[in-house]
């Protein structure tokens, strides 16, 4: 009888394998998710805060 | 093979050395390292003292008698150590405890609850004393098989070797130490457990050949995703991970890292190194009993020698055999030493300096030799229970990560996010849990219905510590919020919107 290659159930693929992809993916949001998060006296990423314009603000009376 | 162990051995001496340069100047110098460990020390060195002889050996040995359901019990502590360092104790201990000057786990309780009577702190160090204890046992029987297995040395000389090479490092260069040689125990860890799995793996033909030789072994109970057990004992598995909240040893780290920021990179290398180390030791045990189909083949009948035995059988260079040994050596090195510097901060700091020296000054300098001497008693404590103790060591360390977990992990996770939790609700969720994880483990008729005591002890801890807490009234503290919180105006704990 030819040898075949056996393949193991889909399900057996998914929980060890699929599993430590998942982990490792999990790991990667995580990195990403958190590098959004404000740490100690950090401006968060694309949220930058503009000081205001003193220009913006600075008017001057019409002289009477 | 003798070689490589010895390398090992000049490796660890050279990175004390390395260790001690600068002086050990304070206490928080020898317990934290003066919180100044970055995230890459952090991150392998709480999973290195994390996973010791329990995931080397032990998971591969599980694998090994009960198939691929041995995999369940990867799942939860991978994800929770994860989470707890990444979110739901790293960021917010560590601020807490640098705002408040904590350096100890009972410290950190003892300022949170403002106890001004010592009680907490107390009450979790003698825990933790015993536990730990206990914990260093199992780690010293495991090392002197290894001992045994390399260097030929009878059990005896083996164990005296083991507690030695620990206490010396650990004694004169502390948490520096500790963490520097876990840094590179670490790797020889995810070395021999990426290379022997590997091999096994690839000589076996993978997983389909794998699963139908399991198959053809055991039916069910070895080739399937669930045993006989039933998803039942699957789930009853995967709550030995709630041990991960409770485990002094790997917790004091969140403290130490040198920023708070720290954390999403530690975070990250410390899942990556649990995955790799937790998946390679099952899969070495599943390829182990294609290989060798019955345990009776193993050294000692007993399956914890799968990996000593693959490893011998698969690679021909003794050298490299030593190298991959010395990884498993250094798994349990790694917790023993940390275990070790919680026992001293418990003794040292919490309980001679701030309970029995309390409102004397002690210098620091006192306080250094202190530190070491502890260290020293320690060892010698364990070494002698070890004698005493050592058939019942991985009994032993179960019970300490389940009471542990049980006791410890949901009283110091609801102190961090609750603020109206008391210091008696504190109290009564770590007596709580503890008696439920001694009771559960006692009865045979409850380890029926769920054998492992982790989830009823951390279940009951947090009953009685909310029950309790609602019973009594904090103290007032005006800036708990503030401390445990980043400052006003930063989000630290809440994510960006994302669009």
């Amino acid at each position: 009888m030819a040898e075949t290659m056996t393949e193991a159930p889909f399900a057996h693929w998914l929980f060890l394998y699929g599993t430590m992809i998942l982990y490792i993916l999990i790991g990667l949001v995580g990195l990403w998710l958190s590098a959004r998060w404000r740490g100690d006296g950090d401006k968060p990423r694309g949220r930058k805060t503009k000081p205001p314009d003193p220009a913006a603000q600075d008017f001057t009376l019409p002289a009477n | 093979m003798i070689i490589a162990f010895v390398l090992y051995l000049v490796g660890i001496a050279a990175l004390t050395v390395v260790s001690m340069r600068g002086g050990m100047t304070s206490t928080s110098e020898f317990l934290l390292a003066g919180r100044r460990i970055g995230p890459i020390g952090t991150a392998i060195s709480a999973a290195a003292s994390a996973r010791s002889a329990s995931a080397m050996i032990g998971q591969a040995g599980l694998a090994f008698m009960m198939g691929f359901q041995a995999l369940w019990i990867v799942f939860a502590y991978t994800l929770l150590e994860y989470l707890a360092m990444l979110f739901l104790m790293g960021p917010r201990l560590r601020r807490f405890s640098s705002r408040r000057d904590a350096i100890t786990i009972p410290e950190y309780l003892e300022a949170r609850f403002v106890d001004s009577r010592n009680m907490l702190r107390g009450v979790c160090a003698i825990l933790l004393v015993v536990f730990m204890v206990a914990y260093i046992v199992s780690q010293y029987v495991g090392m002197s098989f290894t001992i045994t297995q390399v260097l030929g040395l009878p059990l005896v000389p083996s164990i005296v070797l083991a507690a030695i090479l620990t206490g010396a490092y650990t004694t004169l260069g502390g948490y520096k130490a500790v963490v520097y040689t876990d840094v590179m125990q670490g790797c020889l860890m995810l070395t021999a457990m990426v290379v022997v799995p590997v091999l096994a793996w690839q000589t076996v033909g993978g997983l389909g050949q794998v699963w139908v030789r399991l198959d053809e072994l055991g039916g069910r109970d070895l080739s399937g995703i669930v045993g006989s057990g039933g998803y039942a004992f699957a789930f009853g598995m995967l709550f030995a991970g709630l041990g991960a909240f409770g485990n002094p040893h790997i917790i004091v780290r969140y403290m130490a890292i040198r920023s708070v920021r720290d954390f999403r990179i530690a975070a990250f290398i410390n899942l990556i190194f649990n995955v790799i180390i937790s998946w390679g030791g099952i899969m070495l045990g599943l390829a182990g009993r294609v290989l060798y189909q019955d345990v009776e083949q193993l050294p000692l009948a007993n399956a914890e020698t799968i990996f000593f035995h693959v490893s011998l059988a698969m690679i021909p260079s003794d050298f490299l055999v030593g190298i991959l040994w010395a990884g498993v050596f250094a798994a349990m090195m790694s917790s023993a030493d940390s275990m070790i510097l919680v026992v001293t901060s418990s003794v040292s700091r919490d309980l001679y300096q701030k309970i029995i020296k309390r409102g004397a000054e002690v210098a620091e300098s006192t306080m250094v030799r202190l530190n070491r001497w502890v260290v020293v008693l320690t060892v010698l404590a364990s070494l002698v229970l070890t004698f005493f103790m050592e058939k019942s060591a991985l009994a032993i360390a179960l019970f300490a990560w389940g009471g542990l977990g049980g006791a410890l992990g949901p009283v110091v996770l609801l102190s961090l996010w609750w603020q109206r939790m008391t210091k008696w609700g504190a109290l009564g969720g770590l007596l709580g849990g503890l008696t439920m994880a001694i009771v559960w483990r006692s009865s045979e008729v409850l380890r029926g219905v769920l054998v492992y005591e982790a989830l009823p002890a951390f279940a009951f801890s947090l009953v009685v510590a909310i029950t309790v807490s609602l019973m009594t009234t904090p103290p007032p503290d005006a800036t708990l919020a503030d401390d445990l919180r980043p400052p006003a105006g930063e989000e630290e704990d809440r994510p960006v919107q994302l669009v």
